[in-house]
């Protein structure tokens, strides 16, 4: 039976304003790993190759299953729905059967490691560009009042959840979306595409014509000012001859571009002191809040240093680049690689800062004084969750959440995002508002509103304080501070604005984990389990 | 008469939305192009709805010739008696003078020497029950200079219901439904014809003669042969679903304007339809027409040799990718 469209007459207009004035463009990021990766994968399919092994054949199915997702989005490639494991184990055993081919898939194992091992080359690209946006919200007489006016488009429901899990994790304000469901939906300031149209019409394997033109709609009659495609080496390249809804039409235009790179970054010496095991010997068992978490061994103090990240709850560790030109928080389950420089500040600095900067930006946005109210409706939520669990436990909580229709891998971590310190709320309102009526809160109609603007002001100061950190970075760069990681693998700075900064370096870590307080987690502790940096 | 000539001209186009202002480009002007074949017109909006029935109300005018008086017994008649739109046996006789006998004048408050409007229904036309002229709209006709009285402004909307434009679309209630929430838009300030026109679309080809817009489903024309004897002033299709079936080849004289949805597979059967097919050139300046940034539009001739080969179509299987 044929679905009514509801689409309203505003809607169709503003995609006509959309159309007529839109701007795409189209980058290219590099991933040498992944260009590496297809080009032996393409190997078997030259015909001199001869035939390959059922083993092998099941090895290449499962990579292209993985590739199709990590084609999709930013997302975690060893995540639980990326067939990540069923990859490593058909590698195995096709690695195990020793036919003329294991060389190759040998080293494609060692790369398909290596990319499990690091964060999407994509993430942080996108991380800077969502976030600097000139526009972040939908207009407010508009559809998307108050909502992200950003989204990134997938092509499976697989993969939208994938990236709506990511850009909650970097508590990013955008929206993700599949291919079908633009299809119908108001239009936005922004859409990101991964990949030229026609992925999002091609089959598993094969490409065709036929593709192009089904979805050259995403660029002849975008739904969005803005249009980025963003590409790796899996996607192929936009061929802009077919576009059009039919031959001799002019093709829009498309700025190509290669990701930007930073002329001549001041570069960290990597870190060589052998590594060496010293465990805490503090003992936190009698505490009430506690939690395990992984434990890595920090420099900057001869007794002894130590920080303990959780999947869960605290804050996620900030890494710097080598090159001092970005900080990046990966994914919470990813071990921290030996080596790695993490940057941490004063708390207490931080959060005042994070406070005040977010509440200027959000007084001069709205010209309003609803600020504080936003915060007291944060803390209530926080407060109301944390009253449900002392009360009914979290196996109630989600069980509520379950039956709300809400999705299993979402409900695991939700109460503990929600307790998170930085966390403001979540992003759609019918997850919200599914969170207020298992809790029994009678929100005030209002709130949704509101903590999304919290949560776009937040991010806003969080990018300011970020820009500020690396500025100060920067220029302590070329003041010995590479020279001070390179030499002791950790530097102390103080700065009146941001206040005390310690950058540090990964010299050990432990294996499996130990139980230690949540209010500490993220936070280098010394020898007894006192807070380093206040 | 009085002011139909007035309101054909400027009517405050230049004041409507550029979009819109080329819909009344090809409404006006699809017309002058002559060609040996049947002549349509393709549009490309970035979203099927409404931009269509926004062609449908830019194309809704009531026709320069006025309808001929009849001689001699037209047999099964669709008229207008004072405000009622009747289907009536046409039995009785004029004079050459027009005049008409008592029988008919008894149906009637006209004034004597005039006569209803009346139009031949075609050979198999359907038996149907008298209805009215949507409240009000004779009123807004007549206020608009569209006829002296009460009775001149009606038989205006009789003349838009004899030609009406024809809408073929899958969703007729819903292309009804837009029609109507355009003409109550403040997107432009629509002329009394199209606030006439717009007011209740049809959404049956059965409504002939009662509506100024009549919005049909391909398939209507299958079991109407009757459909080809009536002339329509425009013809709209909506998607490429509805233009592969014959009934486009119902009035191959009436310029066509097919509309793309170019979010569904339209734009690859159209391109497979048309990228490979040598059609004939068209020698008109209004056939360079190539649209606006957002709405591309492109003038095309089929050679009428084409329609043979529709009555192959397999009706089964139509609409099997919507439904």
């Amino acid at each position: 039976m044929q679905i009514l469209n509801e689409r309203s007459l505003n809607d169709a207009i503003d995609l006509l304003g959309r159309s007529e004035h839109s701007n795409i463009e189209s980058v290219r990021i590099d991933w040498p790993e992944l260009t590496e990766l297809i080009r032996l994968a393409n190997r078997f399919s030259n015909p001199e190759f001869g035939a390959i092994s059922v083993a092998e054949d099941r090895c290449l199915s499962a990579l292209g299953v993985w590739l199709s997702q990590l084609a999709d989005g930013p997302i975690d490639a060893i995540r639980q729905t990326a067939g990540h494991e069923a990859l490593l184990a058909c590698f195995g055993e096709a690695i195990s059967v020793g036919g003329a081919s294991a060389d190759i898939f040998q080293s494609q194992l060692q790369i398909i490691t290596s990319i499990g091992s690091k964060v999407h080359p994509a993430a942080g690209w996108l991380e800077d560009w969502i976030s600097a946006q000139p526009i972040l919200e939908g207009s407010p007489d508009g559809p998307r009042a108050g909502q992200p006016a950003t989204a990134l488009v997938s092509k499976k429901e697989s993969g939208r959840q994938a990236v709506e899990d990511w850009l909650s994790s970097e508590n990013l304000f955008a929206d993700a979306i599949t291919y079908a469901g633009l299809k119908k939906a108001p239009a936005y300031e922004n859409l990101v595409f991964f990949g030229p149209p026609s992925r999002y019409e091609n089959s598993k394997w094969s490409s065709s014509p036929d593709s192009d033109y089904r979805a050259q709609w995403l660029l002849t009659a975008p739904a969005a000012t803005g249009i980025l495609l963003l590409n790796w080496p899996f996607h192929s390249r936009l061929d802009v001859s077919l576009l059009g809804p039919w031959k001799g039409v002019s093709s829009p235009a498309v700025i190509f571009r290669q990701q930007e790179t930073h002329p001549e970054p001041p570069t960290l010496s990597v870190f060589n002191t052998p590594a060496f095991e010293k465990r805490a010997t503090f003992n936190f068992d009698h505490e009430p809040d506690v939690v395990s978490a992984a434990e890595y061994q920090i420099l900057g103090k001869e007794s002894g240093l130590w920080v303990f990240f959780d999947e869960n709850l605290g804050p996620r560790p900030r890494v710097l680049s080598r090159d001092l030109s970005r900080t990046s928080s990966p994914p919470r389950h990813k071990t921290l690689s030996y080596g790695s420089h993490l940057v941490f500040r004063s708390q207490d600095v931080e959060r005042a800062q994070l406070l005040k900067v977010s509440e200027d930006w959000w007084s001069e946005k709205y010209k309003d004084f609803s600020f504080s109210r936003a915060e007291e409706l944060r803390n209530e939520l926080k407060e109301r969750l944390q009253e449900f669990i002392d009360h009914r436990g979290v196996d109630q909580f989600r069980r509520g959440l379950l039956s709300s229709g809400l999705p299993r891998e979402y409900v695991k971590q939700i109460h503990a995002r929600v307790l998170d310190q930085g966390y403001v709320a979540p992003q759609s309102q019918d997850r919200y508002e599914a969170l207020c009526r298992v809790l029994s809160y009678r929100a005030p109609p209002e709130s949704f509103d509101l903590l999304a603007k919290l949560r776009t002001a937040r991010q806003q100061a969080g990018l300011k304080l970020m820009r500020q950190l690396l500025e100060k970075l920067h220029s302590s760069g070329a003041s010995g501070l590479s020279e001070a990681l390179s030499d002791d693998g950790y530097a102390a700075l103080h700065d009146d604005t941001l206040g005390e900064l310690f950058i540090t370096t990964v010299a050990h870590v432990s294996e499996g984990q130990r139980l230690f307080p949540i209010s500490k987690l993220g936070r280098p502790v010394d020898e007894v389990g006192a807070l380093w940096l206040k | 008469m009085a002011g139909l000539s007035d309101r054909k001209e400027g009517q405050g186009i230049s004041s409507a939305p550029k979009w819109l202002q080329l819909f009344f480009l090809v409404a006006r002007r699809i017309t002058s192009v002559k060609a040996d074949g049947h002549v349509s017109c393709v549009v490309a909006p970035p979203v099927i709805e409404y931009f269509s029935s926004a062609l449908a109300l830019a194309s809704a005018s009531i026709p320069e010739a006025p309808l001929e008086r009849p001689v001699k017994p037209l047999g099964r008649v669709a008229s207008l008696i004072n405000h009622t739109l009747q289907d009536r046996e046409h039995s009785f006789n004029f004079d050459e003078a027009g005049s008409v006998t008592d029988e008919f004048l008894g149906l009637t408050k006209f004034k004597q020497g005039t006569f209803p409007p009346v139009v031949r229904l075609p050979e198999g036309f359907p038996h149907r029950s008298d209805s009215s002229i949507p409240d009000g709209i004779p009123e807004l006709l007549q206020l608009a200079g569209l006829g002296a009285n009460d009775r001149e402004a009606s038989w205006h909307y009789f003349q838009l219901c004899a030609e009406p434009v024809v809408v073929i679309c899958q969703s007729p209630a819903k292309v009804a439904r837009e029609i109507s929430e355009l003409t109550s838009s403040s997107l432009y300030e629509w002329n009394a014809e199209q606030l006439g026109a717009g007011a209740e679309a049809a959404i049956t080809p059965d409504a002939w003669f009662r509506r100024p817009i009549i919005c049909m489903s391909p398939r209507s024309s299958r079991s109407r042969p009757w459909l080809s004897e009536l002339t329509p002033s425009a013809v709209i299709v909506i998607g490429y679903s509805a233009w592969e079936t014959p009934a486009r080849w119902v009035w191959p004289d009436v310029p066509h304007s097919l509309f793309l949805n170019v979010r569904s597979e339209d734009v690859l059967r159209f391109r497979m339809w048309h990228d490979g097919q040598d059609l004939p050139a068209v020698d008109s300046e209004f056939a360079k027409l190539t649209g606006i940034r957002g709405i591309p539009a492109k003038i095309f001739v089929e050679p009428f040799a084409v329609a043979g080969n529709s009555a192959d179509f397999d009706w089964e299987g139509y609409g099997a990718d919507f439904e």
